[in-house]
């Protein structure tokens, strides 16, 4: 078949035509494929076959599709089995290997971006300086002369300053507790 | 070998990543404060709270002391107030200290040290930077110890006359301040 399409076809091409068609109606009428055969006539009689397959669908029974299958699950499996034990095996191994490498290396990567990425002092600083405010104290929380509490002394109080100084504590130290919770809460 | 590269690595990248978030949640803690209070010049400190306590537990001391007549002892205790470190703008400081002052040189007349009485109700008013109660109530002090002087001396001496007189014009003193102070109280809102 060397020779160009334009060309008519010589005798020789003509009887080679027939023998494939007549060995093409031989094998779809259900003979086997002759023993020996150029390997061009093999490759010409299995295409025809396929081609004729395409086009001629055949359903073939339940048994023989049933068979079919598990005859070709079994090759599967045996297949797998085989090489699982070694190459596939290896794989799965080294894979498994790097995994923890990997995932370490993508968790540290993740926080020093996090670290880089995140704002620094300084400038959290700038977007949040609070203002300073100044509290408004009332009396009761300021520091102030002892006259207004104590009034004025008798003479016959005069030596009692244990006395005085036990009620200017007491209220003192009622206005200090009300400023620091003041400021604990912060108003 | 592997596992332990691994592992490492992986407590590595934790550590930054908890260290990060833990930073960031004072941060955040930070920004929710928009001000900041501050606190007055004249406000109740700490300092004084603490400086009044003192003086309240050693006069109580000296409280316990005179129950069982130990005028030694007590007075001694109403003398460590005055290393008592008060805050010196305080007015309470002022306060406390002429109290202890009054106090302290009444003990001191009652043991027949008169001349220390004396000069613990003298620096006592020389410290004074404003008129008080506690300040009229050391010139009733300076007069009472003035008095005992008068009886400490000959009767119708020149010295006895002298502290008469003395005493006399620091009870005028004393009465002067309470006046003063009664009537300012009056007109305050």
């Amino acid at each position: 078949m060397s020779v160009s399409d334009d060309e008519p076809p010589t005798k020789e091409e003509l009887a080679e035509a027939k023998a494939l068609a007549t060995r093409m109606d031989d094998l779809l009428g259900g003979a086997s494929m002759p023993a020996v055969l150029d390997a061009e006539e093999r490759e010409l009689a299995e295409l025809g076959s396929m081609i004729h397959a395409s086009y001629n669908p055949v359903q073939l029974d339940a048994a023989k599709q049933s068979s079919l299958i598990e005859a070709a699950l079994a090759q599967g499996a045996g297949v797998a089995q085989s090489e699982g034990n070694d190459d596939l095996a290896k794989a799965r191994a080294k894979r498994m290997a790097r995994l923890p490498f990997f995932i370490g290396g993508l968790v540290a990567a993740a926080a020093i971006a996090l670290l880089v990425m995140r704002p620094s002092p300084k400038e959290q600083h700038r977007e949040s300086a609070p203002i300073a405010r100044m509290m408004e104290l009332p009396t009761s929380q300021q520091s102030r002369p002892g006259d207004a509490l104590i009034g004025k002394i008798a003479p016959q109080d005069s030596a009692a300053a244990g006395v005085r100084i036990d009620r200017l504590y007491g209220d003192r130290m009622s206005g200090y507790r009300a400023l620091q919770y003041r400021k604990m809460v912060g108003e | 070998m592997r596992v332990l590269v691994a592992t490492l690595s992986m407590v590595l990248a934790v550590a930054i990543a908890t260290g990060c978030k833990s930073e960031s949640k004072s941060d955040e803690a930070n920004r929710g404060a928009l001000t900041t209070l501050t606190e007055p010049a004249n406000a109740l400190s700490e300092e004084l709270m603490l400086s009044l306590g003192q003086a309240k537990n050693f006069h109580h001391k000296a409280d316990v002391f005179m129950s069982d007549g130990k005028l030694e002892e007590a007075a001694n205790e109403v003398a460590k107030i005055m290393k008592i470190s008060f805050p010196k703008d305080a007015p309470e400081s002022e306060d406390a200290l002429l109290d202890t002052r009054a106090r302290l040189a009444q003990m001191r007349a009652a043991q027949g040290r008169l001349d220390e009485a004396m000069k613990l109700v003298d620096d006592g008013i020389a410290s004074a930077s404003r008129q008080s109660f506690f300040l009229a109530n050391v010139h009733t002090v300076r007069g009472e110890i003035f008095e005992a002087k008068a009886e400490a001396a000959e009767a119708g001496s020149d010295a006895a006359n002298r502290a008469k007189m003395q005493a006399l014009k620091a009870f005028d003193a004393s009465i002067q301040i309470n006046d003063t102070l009664i009537k300012q109280l009056k007109t305050e809102p």
